[in-house]
């Protein structure tokens, strides 16, 4: 039985028609001025690749390009040569499809489950100077943006930062907080927490509060961020998806590869903006400020929303579910 | 007799065919993506190799096959290196901020030297009828066109982008040789700003007619729906912010086709190798309309239509280049020997750096 092919010497890329034959395990090459032998166990049989030709390669890098398959599978059968797994599994629709099932179900896992905890885990490892660094710079762009100096009196800020010190020095491993005073007519009332212990609060947030403990009860909410440093976490979050989803898409922009980031920033938050108030709700009962401070203030900054809101972008927003975490700070109250 | 036979070589281009096929590149893809993630990216470079070879093989031109050589413990290596180079650079980073600044100045040091390896490499591994091709690139170019003139082109605020890619393209292209004919590229650094400011005008135009479209509204928008909430930043403000880049986005998408495709033509259409030309006809249009479908595919199939959608592309670049060749290429090809200096000793220190050029 004989398979017609190419033979290259991998010296010149001179052509030569040959046969290529196997007797008691010595394959032969013979044609055009090649007449070469060598044991089947020298020579390495290249795996099927589609329509590609196969390559027999001998020892010093000569070889042998067939392209008649059907003849080829049939004299490799006769020599007992079994092809590497990997190679079958290739082809094998049953491989392929339990392969794609479980890079689906690793995706899967992967996007809900392994990216908040590696987020968890890099954040953790992030030092203090540079997340300080990173909220700097944030804080600085937002200044240039959004901000302007705040407009309260020096003793109405020196006052709140006193009585917000007082809250979170109860709580043996905090925290130094910064807390930052500005005005925004876009950010209307609102408060945020930026790495490296970082809080802004507007002016306004400050003055729709009815009592200073609904302002205590949005900054241990927002130390609650601080303290499980869920910004950097974000941040992690979307920057690797960033990468996963650029690398994956290959040339596409990496704009578009973080539209996935910003959309599963709202679902995290969600979960995030929980644990937060839990985090604040513990902090007020530690010093003897009841929870629902800040369950008021939040029923408050609700309303005020719902006026202006743009239905269309609801579920995505970050604090959609006002009346839900107002009674889970109820509950937190009465196991007070 | 004679001359007809000339006129036949002279005229006949010689169309590069690929065969391969997305279902069948489907399964290569899929069992290399599981092996790689099951391996923690290790078996990535084996990955490579099966990926390269699947590409290789189902290339051919005149009915001869090219071929790919890449061994996977030096792909790996090559890995190894970058993946080290940035820890290094991030740690150093996060210690401190004089060190990082070291550690970026070897960094950007070494690169033009790991570039042009890689570039050795891959010229190294690839084959076509058993003969393998070269790159004799030297480290002064490397240093040249990976390091001078992109510093340059920043300086210059970009306006020296174009001849940046110009020497770049010169010093591949130049330095590159099949057996012992070399590879020769001649275009003037005019037809590179020629393209540049084409796109560059077309960019800005629509740019321009965006922002007077859509810009007045999304800054509206922001006004009236912000406001509100304690949290981060109003999610809504954000989707809003988004919508604006993702327009510019969309016009670079519609402009990089254009983009490729007339550099492919340009630079092939100016490449020799020894006494034959290439030529390269692609279309904007056809790929335009090739990578927006394989976009969405891509997208409404969660991934799954990606190695369809490189079949696709590659198929299409590879089908709209050939060889006219001048006399005859069979007795051309035939007599090209491997160059002495190409020895196994120096293959064995090459490893590959993942950076497409």
């Amino acid at each position: 039985m004989t398979v017609q092919g190419n033979y290259y010497d991998g010296q010149s890329a001179k052509r030569h028609r040959v046969e290529l034959r196997v007797e008691e395990d010595i394959a032969y090459v013979t044609g055009e001025s090649v007449d070469r032998s060598a044991p089947l166990g020298s020579l390495h049989v290249s795996e099927q690749l589609g329509a590609a030709p196969r390559l027999i390669t001998f020892a010093d890098g000569a070889f042998c390009e067939i392209q008649d398959h059907a003849a080829l599978n049939a004299l490799l059968a006769q020599t007992g040569y079994r092809e590497h797994m990997t190679a079958r599994w290739q082809r094998d629709w049953r491989w392929i499809a339990a392969s794609a099932i479980v890079c689906i179900v690793l995706g899967i896992g992967g996007y809900f489950y392994g990216l908040p905890l590696f987020a968890k885990v890099v954040a953790n490892t992030i030092s203090d100077d540079m997340a300080s660094r990173i909220g700097h710079e944030a804080l600085d762009g937002l200044d240039g943006a959004y901000f302007k100096p705040t407009q309260l009196p020096e003793a109405r800020r020196h006052e709140l930062t006193e009585k917000f010190r007082r809250l979170t020095i109860s709580n043996s491993k905090f925290l130094n907080v910064d807390l930052e005073f500005r005005a925004s007519k876009v950010m209307g009332p609102n408060a945020f927490a930026l790495p490296g212990n970082i809080i802004v609060v507007t002016d306004a947030l400050v003055n729709i509060a009815k009592d200073d403990n609904e302002i205590m009860g949005v900054l241990a909410h927002e130390a609650g961020h601080l303290e499980k440093k869920h910004g950097l976490r974000l941040m992690v979050q979307a920057s690797a998806v960033g990468v996963i989803t650029t690398a994956y898409i290959g040339d596409i922009s990496s704009i578009l590869a973080s539209v996935p980031a910003v959309l599963l920033q709202a679902k995290y938050s969600r979960n995030f903006e929980s644990e937060a108030d839990r985090y604040g709700a513990f902090l007020l009962r530690k010093n003897g400020i009841s929870p629902h401070y800040l369950g008021d203030i939040l029923e408050r900054l609700g309303e005020s929303r719902k006026q202006k809101s743009n239905a269309v972008f609801d579920y995505l927003a970050s604090h959609p579910m006002t009346e839900e975490r107002v009674r889970e700070l109820e509950k937190a109250e009465n196991e007070n | 007799m004679e001359a007809a036979t000339e006129t036949v070589q002279e005229s006949g281009a010689l169309s590069f065919k690929f065969t391969g096929n997305g279902k069948e590149y489907f399964g290569i893809w899929i069992v290399n993506l599981l092996l790689s993630i099951v391996t923690l990216g290790i078996y990535s470079a084996w990955a490579k190799v099966r990926r390269m070879q699947y590409f290789y093989r189902n290339t051919s031109l005149a009915e001869s096959h090219f071929d790919y050589h890449g061994s996977p413990t030096m792909i790996l290596k090559g890995r190894l290196i970058v993946v080290a180079l940035l820890v290094a650079y991030n740690l150093a980073e996060r210690f401190s901020p004089p060190l990082a600044m070291i550690a970026f100045v070897c960094l950007a040091a070494g690169m033009p030297f790991l570039l042009m390896r890689s570039l050795r490499f891959k010229l190294f591994n690839s084959s076509y009828r058993g003969l393998r091709f070269h790159f004799k690139g030297s480290l002064g170019g490397a240093y040249k066109v990976f390091l001078m003139w992109p510093i340059l082109s920043a300086i210059t605020l970009y306006t020296l982008a174009p001849v940046w890619h110009q020497r770049l393209k010169d010093y591949q292209h130049n330095n590159s040789a099949y057996g012992k004919a070399n590879f020769s590229f001649n275009v003037p650094v005019s037809a590179f700003y020629k393209i540049y400011l084409t796109v560059g005008a077309v960019l800005i135009g629509l740019i321009v007619a965006i922002g007077f479209l859509f810009g007045g509204a999304i800054f509206e928008q922001i006004k009236s729906t912000a406001g509100g909430g304690n949290g981060y930043m109003n999610p809504k403000t954000m989707l809003l912010l988004f919508t604006f880049p993702l327009m510019i986005f969309g016009v670079g998408l519609l402009l990089r086709p254009y983009f490729a495709a007339r550099f492919q033509n340009l630079i092939w259409n100016n490449t020799h190798l020894g006494p034959h030309r290439f030529v390269s006809n692609i279309s904007a249009r056809k790929l335009l309309l090739i990578e927006v479908t394989n976009m969405i595919g891509i997208i409404f199939t969660l991934g799954l239509f990606k190695p369809f959608a490189v079949i696709r592309t590659m198929q299409y670049k590879l089908e709209s280049l050939a060889l006219i060749p001048h006399g005859d290429l069979e007795s051309f090809v035939a007599s090209q020997e491997a160059q002495v200096s190409a020895t196994g000793q120096e293959a064995a220190d090459l490893f590959d750096i993942d950076i497409a050029l």
